[in-house]
């Protein structure tokens, strides 16, 4: 009997041995894992038992610092890399057994701009297209109107060496779209792109939502994993240490009862003497001064926090409020956890209480800071 | 006995029906020297002419005759055989090194739904046809300049023995261009293999040229092959099936060796 997995029991699938359950998943993957053998080295483990699911129509996104396992991990979900352990099911297809078939529903925008740089615009569109088995009558109308969505039709038959980085990146784009994926990867689809081309991958990455593509997604701009993602997953040396929706992330990493109060006059200081004053007793309230400007407090209740809000002139205030965990922080949180092995058995959700657990031992500093263990910070 | 149901048969079918995408990598090849023509040509009639100038018309007044022909009309298929199996190494190697280690192309071929022995063999059937094409080209060029009638028959004969020699100096390009990450090796293997290998086989002069201690070693070589059966189908009609034989086992051996250093490189 298959076991089935949902966000709420993400852990379901690891623990099967029946065949993995993707029918409301477009990819399950259940303790992938990587090791390397570089000539006159020690092995290295690149993925260390990943395990997670990619819902149906959802933009999931990757991420994780540099060495973390996300280009390992792409690899291997799109056949080219196999694992050393572990397996997933693409599309409801075995990973392992039945690849070819895989690839043929794949569309892949690799981190490198990869072409034959001998050949037109158009001609390498065909060869991808005639390698995924379409006929001329197929691939011709959709290469016509995906190139002239993106102003590169009038260019279709120049050498793709004269585009500018960013022209080729959106070509990259046009050719994994070509064949109509059902499921697409794009490894740092923006990299390289001017803001204007960037907000347009956005909208295409949009579009491609509505229609109910399903997108595997890595970047380094957090802004981009924010906007665009359902669901993410972070990694870290090769293991999974958090998974959930942006705003799930954020709230994990937030701790509660921190405020922050901006100031228009540089009287933080002055301000942080007073607050002292009035919450002398209650040694578990704790504040810290940031810049002149800034003030952090954690630990009041929300009313004893606008108690000391009001005494600040009004003249003086600027803004004050809950002080939001955003990505960055989330990611600098989980980037810079010692111990990533401690989260192997607890991936996904379990991860999450372990960093709440870590945040609220650590006393003052902003919230991105405070998460860090001593040595990084 | 339905025939599709032989168990040879019904074991191979789907083998070959893994050899999709076969046919666009080997007319990428075509297309990418296509595309730069020009220099394409002048590149590769540079070499032969050169040769036939230096040797065909320098020596001339020393080499009268060699073997019943003028020293001009028996350079004329070793310098044609020459070019296919030069041209078959280069366009071998450098495809596969650029697609693999360059452009990343090995990567995007094999998101598509082929096999790594489609791309492969891909690549090595649109070398081979390369190397053919331009080896018709300096045939042509050259036939212009040597003042002799060959038949159609003849021509014909050639090119068929021409074929081993092509697919097997294009597979061996392959593997280098799998195997050498980087292009200097790719060079060196040309200058420390191929080149001893063509000049040693009786590119420029006749087998009995050479002391009788050393023809029997260098008979065996299958350059040697190459250029003696080159000549004797061209000049003579005459279809040496022994020397041709050895050299399909080359070029299976080869292709063999071909495919599986690649599939073994690209499964790591």
């Amino acid at each position: 009997m298959n076991t089935a997995i949902s966000p709420e029991n993400p852990d379901a699938a690891s623990h099967s041995d029946s065949d993995l359950d993707c029918t409301a998943f477009v990819l399950v993957a259940d303790q992938l894992q990587k090791q390397f053998q570089p000539s006159g080295q020690p092995a290295f483990m690149a993925l260390n038992g990943v395990s997670f699911s990619v819902p149906k129509g959802c933009v999931f996104c990757i991420l994780g610092p540099n060495g973390a396992g996300k280009t390992t991990l792409i690899r291997i979900l799109t056949t080219i890399t196999r694992a050393s352990g572990g397996r997933a099911r693409v599309l409801g297809l075995d990973l392992e057994k039945q690849s070819v078939a895989i690839r043929q529903q794949l569309g892949v925008l690799f981190q490198e701009n990869h072409y034959n740089r001998y050949l037109s615009l158009w001609q390498n569109l065909e060869l991808h297209a005639q390698l995924h088995g379409l006929s001329p009558k197929q691939y011709k109308p959709r290469a016509e109107a995906l190139l002239q969505a993106v102003g590169l039709y009038p260019r279709r038959h120049d050498p793709i060496d004269q585009l500018s980085g960013g022209m080729q990146r959106k070509f990259a784009l046009v050719r994994a779209l070509l064949h109509s994926p059902s499921l697409l990867f794009l490894d740092e689809p923006t990299t390289g792109l001017d803001p204007q081309a960037r907000r347009e991958v956005w909208q295409t990455i949009e579009t491609l939502r509505q229609q109910n593509t399903t997108i595997i997604l890595t970047t380094h701009y957090l802004e981009e994993a924010d906007r665009l993602s359902d669901r993410i997953l972070m990694l870290k040396n090769g293991s999974v240490v958090a998974e959930g929706t942006p705003t799930q992330l954020k709230q994990a990493i937030s701790k509660q009862n921190s405020y922050r109060i901006l100031l228009r006059t540089p009287l933080a200081t002055h301000y942080s003497q007073l607050f002292a004053e009035r919450l002398a007793p209650q040694s578990d309230h704790r504040f810290q001064v940031m810049d002149d400007y800034t003030l952090h407090l954690h630990g009041p209740a929300p009313g004893t926090f606008w108690d000391l809000v009001s005494q600040v002139a009004s003249q003086d205030l600027r803004h004050a409020g809950l002080d939001e965990a955003d990505l960055e922080a989330v990611f600098m949180a989980m980037a810079g956890q010692q111990d990533a092995a401690s989260f192997d058995k607890a991936a996904t959700f379990n991860a999450l209480s372990s960093v709440v657990k870590n945040a609220s031992v650590v006393d003052n500093g902003s919230a991105r800071n405070n998460h860090l263990p001593e040595a990084e910070r | 006995m339905n025939l599709l149901s032989h168990p040879t048969l019904s074991a191979t079918l789907p083998k070959l029906h893994r050899l999709h995408g076969l046919w666009p990598i080997a007319l990428k090849t075509l297309r990418q020297e296509s595309n730069g023509w020009p220099l394409e040509l002048l590149a590769t009639i540079a070499s032969p002419v050169t040769f036939f100038l230096a040797f065909g018309l320098g020596l001339t007044g020393y080499m009268h005759q060699v073997e019943g022909h003028p020293y001009i009309v028996f350079l004329l298929p070793g310098l044609v055989a020459n070019t296919v199996v030069m041209q078959a190494y280069n366009v071998g190697a450098w495809s596969l090194w650029l697609d693999r280690w360059h452009q990343g192309m090995t990567d995007e071929y094999r998101i598509k739904p082929v096999s790594t022995t489609a791309i492969i063999m891909g690549q090595i059937v649109g070398g081979c046809l390369v190397a053919l094409v331009k080896g018709v080209i300096v045939a042509l060029v050259l036939l212009c300049l040597v003042p002799t009638h060959l038949s159609v028959e003849a021509m014909v004969l050639f090119a068929v023995y021409l074929l081993p020699a092509t697919v097997a100096l294009n597979a061996l390009g392959a593997m280098a261009g799998t195997a050498f990450r980087k292009p200097d090796h790719i060079a060196q293997s040309l200058t420390i293999v191929i080149t001893p290998l063509l000049y040693l086989g009786g590119l420029f002069f006749p087998m009995s040229s050479y002391p009788e201690h050393i023809r029997p070693w260098v008979n065996w070589l299958p350059t040697t092959m190459l250029f003696e059966g080159s000549r004797q189908s061209l000049l003579e009609g005459h279809f040496p099936w022994l020397s041709f034989s050895i050299l399909c086992l080359w070029a299976l051996l080869c292709l063999l060796v071909a495919v599986r250093t690649y599939n073994r490189l690209l499964s790591e």
